[in-house]
């Protein structure tokens, strides 16, 4: 039987569905600016 | 207090004091003691992190201020996300891949001995005092529940959570967080329902929206570019960025919690998940402020809500002038209830008039108010602010029992998670980066963890001590924050040197730190700049002063770690 190569995830890796840490902080800066916006739309819409 | 509630306060501590000995058994060795052998999954780094920052001051402080001031006050986290992103970036993989014990140890590696010593020293001065701070809030919360002495309720929750602490370390900290964290969501979910419960059945949610819509406190945002407001978008987005990375990079009480991680992916997560959440959560808590201020339309609050206060007024020589304004006080509150309603009722086209009666009337009675506050305040002779008393008069006066005891023991979980963090991680730098570095540097893993444990006591009875002299503080909230801006953005200056900066020297760091917090302390004294803006003015000068120091200094870089 042939060795197989070590499939062991990397202790850095980010979780697989983002693939890389940049995407992953795209996507907290991203919900952090939507977040931002609804609380803008909230404030302008209770203002008077 | 019911005894319904009492049980539910005995059940909380019986509890937690199960969880906090259970979980901290099997200690050996400082690894152990302090960062939990560096074990930790992200949720459980990531609860205990929030739990940290959410002391009693923000549950209590945090829904008073919105109730007086409105949501502004969210503003200020608005730097976190990015912040967090920026640490986990940069600082998180230099700390977690140096192994250290505490943030300054790292600074010792770079630079020199004496920097990580004044930067360690900075902590212990700036963390002792806001402890001390914290101890105190939650002791004005409960000397209103059980009418008790603020002192011996001080001496209570300072002493009680020192006891678990020292006995089970960081493991223990954590896993009473994760709890702790726990009970302060159901609690802040309970606290909104309860308010928005209380309103009358007739009152439309939106309806109540519009009203506390009306005087401002709604607004989260504002883009006004002056520096000398603290709770604007511009204040919170860039002050806010540079307090969070001082706070989340170079506060022990957060690095700690970091380097707890199993991995560094997973010291990574827990920091973003609390990024994730924190704003959220803030908003929840003042919203239940602005909430509280719309029940209090159509229910008579006290004139005002330091019962005590009130009551010393009562029999002193001003009592008259007092009750000249109690009178004129509820003719004003019955004008603005009637002005409310009309706002409630109002179709499109009488909006506006019935916003203009409210507000003239709310302006009247907040002057009445604010009239009383300078009779006692004139009485005392110090600053009159009742902020911290509006929520739990609340909480008192109109919910039943059970409920009371659960937001008593979410505001218990708050303090208590609080306070326990930072004895563990003031303990951690007293044993590591002085007792270990400087008096017994070869000693036993056994010394060391028994040291650990009578430095945990120690810092627990400081704080305690000097809690029962913060009486008259004013908001709680702003004091914590003041304190720790003094120091922090000088202290994140020293790490930017350290990481970005290579010919940056250990002479560089000291002077430059030096020459930050006299800065700083400038700054405070001769500019009316929001308070925020001085860990911007700390960090510039020390990267800048400690660059030239250190282009002067013989002997360039050292190794970067």
């Amino acid at each position: 039987m042939e060795n197989l190569p070590e499939t062991k995830a990397d202790p850095d890796d980010p979780p697989p569905v983002f693939r890389t840490w940049g995407r992953f902080y795209a996507v907290v800066i991203a919900n952090t600016l939507v977040v931002y916006l609804l609380l803008f739309l909230f404030s302008h819409y209770f203002r008077h | 207090m019911h005894p319904v509630d009492w049980l539910v306060v005995l059940l909380y501590f019986a509890f937690i004091l199960g969880v906090g000995l259970r979980t901290g058994r099997g200690n050996r060795g400082i690894e152990d003691y302090f960062l939990a052998k560096r074990s930790m999954p992200w949720w459980v780094m990531g609860l205990s992190v929030m739990a940290t920052q959410v002391s009693a001051i923000t549950l209590v402080g945090t829904t008073g201020q919105a109730y007086v001031d409105g949501m502004r006050f969210i503003q200020i986290y608005f730097g976190l996300p990015f912040a967090i992103v920026i640490l986990c970036m940069t600082l998180v993989p230099f700390f977690y891949r140096a192994r250290v014990y505490t943030a300054y140890e790292f600074l010792e590696r770079r630079f020199d001995g004496k920097t990580r010593s004044l930067t360690s020293f900075l902590f212990l001065l700036s963390r002792g005092l806001a402890d001390a701070v914290v101890i105190y809030a939650p002791s004005v919360v409960l000397s209103i529940v059980f009418g008790m002495d603020e002192k011996v309720l001080i001496l209570a929750i300072g002493l009680g959570a020192t006891v678990y602490t020292a006995f089970g370390g960081m493991r223990a900290v954590m896993w009473t967080e994760v709890w702790q964290m726990l009970i302060i969501f159901v609690g802040m979910f309970f606290c909104l329902g309860s308010v928005v419960v209380g309103l009358p059945d007739s009152l439309s949610w939106s309806s109540a929206l519009r009203i506390v819509g009306t005087t401002g406190r709604l607004a989260t945002i504002d883009f006004n570019p002056d520096p000398k407001i603290t709770y604007t978008f511009w204040t919170g987005l860039v002050g806010g960025i540079f307090l969070m990375l001082s706070y989340f990079g170079c506060d022990q009480s957060q690095v700690q919690r970091y380097l707890t991680g199993r991995s560094l992916t997973e010291s990574r997560l827990s920091l973003l998940f609390s990024a994730l959440l924190k704003i959220p959560m803030q908003f929840v808590i003042l919203l239940t402020g602005a909430m509280l201020f719309v029940f209090y339309q159509f229910e008579k609050p006290p004139v005002v809500f330091n019962r005590v206060e009130l009551q010393k007024l009562e029999a002193s020589p001003r009592a008259d002038e007092y009750r000249d304004l109690a009178e004129v006080y509820d003719r004003a509150f019955e004008e603005r209830r009637r002005a409310a309603e009309a706002l409630a009722a109002a179709g499109e086209s009488s909006q506006e008039e019935a916003r203009t009666d409210f507000l003239a009337a709310d302006v009247k009675l907040s002057r009445v108010r604010r009239g009383v506050g300078e009779l006692i305040s004139e009485m005392n002779g110090t600053p009159f602010n009742d902020t911290n008393y509006v929520f739990p008069t609340f909480v008192l006066t109109y919910l039943p029992a059970g409920v009371v005891g659960l937001i008593l023991v979410a505001i218990f979980a708050a303090a208590m998670s609080t306070v326990e963090s930072e004895l563990n991680s003031l303990s951690t730098a007293t044993v590591v980066d002085f007792y270990r570095r400087y008096l017994t540097p070869s000693a036993s893993d056994k010394h060391y963890l028994v040291v650990s444990r009578i430095a945990t006591v120690a810092w627990g009875g400081a704080a305690t001590f000097c809690a029962l002299y913060m009486g008259r503080l004013g908001s709680a909230i702003e004091v914590v924050n003041q304190i720790g801006s003094f120091f922090y953005g000088s202290i994140l200056g020293v790490f930017v040197l350290a990481i970005a900066i290579r010919r940056a020297t250990g002479r560089g760091a000291f002077w430059g730190l030096a020459a930050g917090m006299a800065a700083v302390g400038l700054t405070s004294q001769y500019s009316e700049i929001s308070y925020l803006y001085y860990n911007i003015v700390g960090c510039a000068v020390v990267v800048i002063v400690g660059y030239l120091i250190s282009l002067t200094s013989s002997g360039v870089s050292i190794s970067r770690h």
